[in-house]
């Protein structure tokens, strides 16, 4: 027996709630359309706002903590250097497909971030940029790559040259990406999957890579440049892409877009490591060369007289070195409460270049993540600027604060909020909900389909 | 005490039900499962020597085998089961009589498997010493819905035995392996993820 209702999640890595619903969705006539007659809204994501945990949260309603994933990358247990990357293999909670799966029903994968290395389903998973290439076996079965090929050619899992000052050849990889991954949702739908859910990641590439061009208040920006729309005209071409997939979706199928963050102009990034040595947390044994920057493990940390380091990315990570905890800790786990909050405060006091509050948040990570696995966990989560600066690891700059990032331009940043639509074409609402969270998707999912939502998930289903 | 799986190979004679049956009971095993291998041809050797291929003598035989994974799968061991069992009513019968059953279908073209012929079954039909092959002079019924299908003429012991651990870990008849994610990757192929998700941003 089919399920109660097919489900069609369309996903867009990073889509902004404030470009989408607030500035253009009059000239997304196909979203504009799911909106009006579907139930819409701002989703809340994870903390930290980041690819990878959070659609992996979204597809098992369990936040990090519990998943044990805080980023691609990874602390081994309580180690300096060694690090993981967190891929399929990594999450053990159970996903919506394994779920759908179980129950019988059929399910169609593309994209999907965090699903390489493939997992048998009950239907097929195209898998994402964790993938080294596509002569790995990518899919699931792998014989579908044989199909991909006749459907689509040179099937690309994601952007190879993403930091570049070649805008033009940018633009154009994210279009081809794109277009051959929209081609392949709509060849195999022929497999008709009850579960058909695919992640278009070049939302995401474009904001990072083009932002300045667009975004009047980016320090940046410069007027009657030639990539002023490039984002806009982007999103058109999306929407127009939807409306086609729309065209051939039947009538028993529930249709989805999610967003898993949204994304804001990045002002810079502060330089964690290098504020850590200026306040006396981290000693290296010798000074490190002038005029250039060193990864922190390239760095030569005296770790006998580190309290703390850090991580950079979207978001700061910063360990405390404890004593009994790491190889070389020096913090007495009685002094931990007190260095952590002494840390906290001065984190949150930081400036811009100019001495501006920019107001820092910095989490508790046992205070986000019930039942968290939180041995992995940073001791403390960092929004510089409340998300607008980036953290860097690297070691040696001038300054704390930097604009130019190691390994090329980058303009944006993640924002806590992405962006959820529902829509049956059986049934008109037009409703705006409010306190949408990312964890309410799996369960959305399941009880539209008719599938029982498990206890444990974190988040609750939505009603149409 | 968790149940233990009842995992049924199925397919015709040299399709590699045995040598993947046996790589399974050792993957298993290594993680720490409790596995019994009923190997068909042991079982007919020790139980049923009585038996031979007729059509109700094969009947009788999946019977047997379809009871004793029964009985390991109540006491929490897992059983494999590799056995020709040529048609749907035989394994739809081990099907009903267990909670976790994992039909697994062993797919190889038949010429292939004449020329693998590990028992020189097929060299002694040409030769006309016996006609009871499955799917050569017996019928075979192809699985409608196994849990898995092997195509053991493309994907190699490995990737089978891969494919039946993870279907059992979705199924959640196993728990999921801890292998953390680096292991998955070569060294090239980890550091070239690593170059690209520098390079996106997501790591330094």
């Amino acid at each position: 027996m089919g399920p109660k209702r097919k489900v069609l999640v369309i996903g867009l890595d990073c889509a902004a709630p404030a470009l989408v619903f607030d500035s253009w969705l009059n000239d997304l006539p196909n979203i504009k359309r799911l909106v009006q007659d579907g139930i819409w809204g701002r989703m809340f994501s994870t903390i930290p706002p980041i690819t990878c945990p959070a659609w992996m949260s979204m597809v098992t309603s369990k936040n990090p903590g519990k998943l044990g994933i805080f980023g691609f990358r990874n602390r081994s247990h309580y180690s300096y250097e060694e690090v993981w990357i967190a891929n399929s293999t990594v999450i053990k909670e159970p996903t919506l497909w394994d779920i759908i799966s179980r129950e019988g029903h059929s399910v169609g994968l593309i994209g999907v971030p965090q699903t390489y290395p493939p997992r048998p389903v009950n239907g097929f998973m195209v898998t994402d940029f964790l993938a080294p290439d596509t002569s790995a076996d990518y899919t699931y079965p792998s014989y579908i790559k044989d199909e991909i090929k006749a459907a689509v050619g040179d099937y690309i899992l994601d952007c190879d040259e993403f930091r570049t000052e070649d805008k033009d050849a940018l633009l154009a990889e994210i279009y081809e990406m794109t277009k051959k991954r929209f081609d392949l949702v709509e060849a195999f739908l022929a497999k008709k999957p009850d579960f058909y859910m695919f992640v278009e990641m070049g939302v995401d590439r474009i904001y990072h890579g083009f932002w300045k061009y667009m975004d009047k208040t980016h320090r940046k920006y410069v007027a009657g440049n030639k990539y002023e729309k490039a984002i806009k005209e982007y999103h058109q071409y999306i929407d127009r892409r939807i409306g086609d997939l729309l065209k051939l979706v039947d009538e028993d199928t529930v249709v989805m877009i999610v967003s898993d963050h949204g994304a804001k102009k990045m002002e810079g990034a502060i330089n964690i490591n290098d504020w850590l040595i200026q306040e006396g947390y981290l000693k290296l044994k010798h000074e490190p060369a002038p005029g250039k920057t060193v990864k922190l493990e390239k760095a030569g940390v005296d770790w006998e007289n580190t309290k703390a380091w850090g991580l950079g990315g979207y978001y700061g990570r910063l360990f405390i070195n404890v004593k009994g905890r790491e190889a070389k800790g020096v913090v007495d786990p009685k002094d931990y409460e007190k260095v952590r909050s002494e840390l906290v405060a001065k984190l949150e006091a930081i400036t811009d270049e100019k001495g501006k509050a920019i107001g820092t948040r910095v989490i508790k990570p046992e205070e986000v993540y019930p039942g968290g696995k939180l041995d992995q966990a940073p001791d403390l989560i960092i929004y510089f600027g409340n998300l607008y600066w980036r953290s860097t690891g690297n070691i040696g700059h001038d300054s704390i604060h930097s604009f130019e990032t190691e390994v090329g331009p980058d303009d944006a940043v993640h924002d806590e909020y992405g962006i959820f639509i529902m829509w049956d074409p059986k049934a008109k609402r037009g409703k705006e909900l409010k306190n949408i969270k990312i964890y309410d998707v799996a369960p959305t999912i399941l009880s539209t389909m008719g599938i029982k939502v498990p206890d444990d998930m974190e988040g609750k289903p939505l009603q149409l | 005490m968790e149940k233990g799986v009842l995992i049924w190979f199925t397919g015709v004679a040299a399709s590699g039900k045995t040598t993947v049956g046996r790589a399974l009971e050792k993957a298993m095993k290594d993680r720490g499962l409790k596995i019994e291998n009923l190997d068909a041809d042991e079982i007919r050797a020790n139980l049923s020597p009585d038996l031979g291929y007729t059509p109700r003598d094969r009947d009788m035989n999946t019977k047997r085998l379809a009871y004793m994974g029964k009985v390991l799968a109540r006491n929490g061991v897992s059983a494999i089961v590799a056995a020709v069992s040529p048609l749907r009513q035989y394994r739809d019968r081990a099907r009903g009589m267990v909670d976790n059953f994992v039909e697994v279908y062993v797919k190889c073209p038949i010429d292939v498997c004449r020329q693998r012929d590990p028992k020189g079954l097929y060299k002694r039909a040409d030769r006309g010493e016996i006609n009871d092959i499955a799917g050569l002079h017996q019928p075979y019924e192809e699985p409608d819905k196994p849990e898995v299908v092997l195509d053991t003429d493309k994907e190699d012991v490995e990737t089978c035995v891969n494919k039946l651990l993870l279907t059992m870990e979705t199924l959640g008849y196993i728990p999921k392996s801890d292998v953390k994610g680096g292991k998955t990757y070569s060294d090239e192929e980890e550091e070239k993820v690593k170059e690209r998700l520098r390079g996106l941003g997501y790591i330094e």
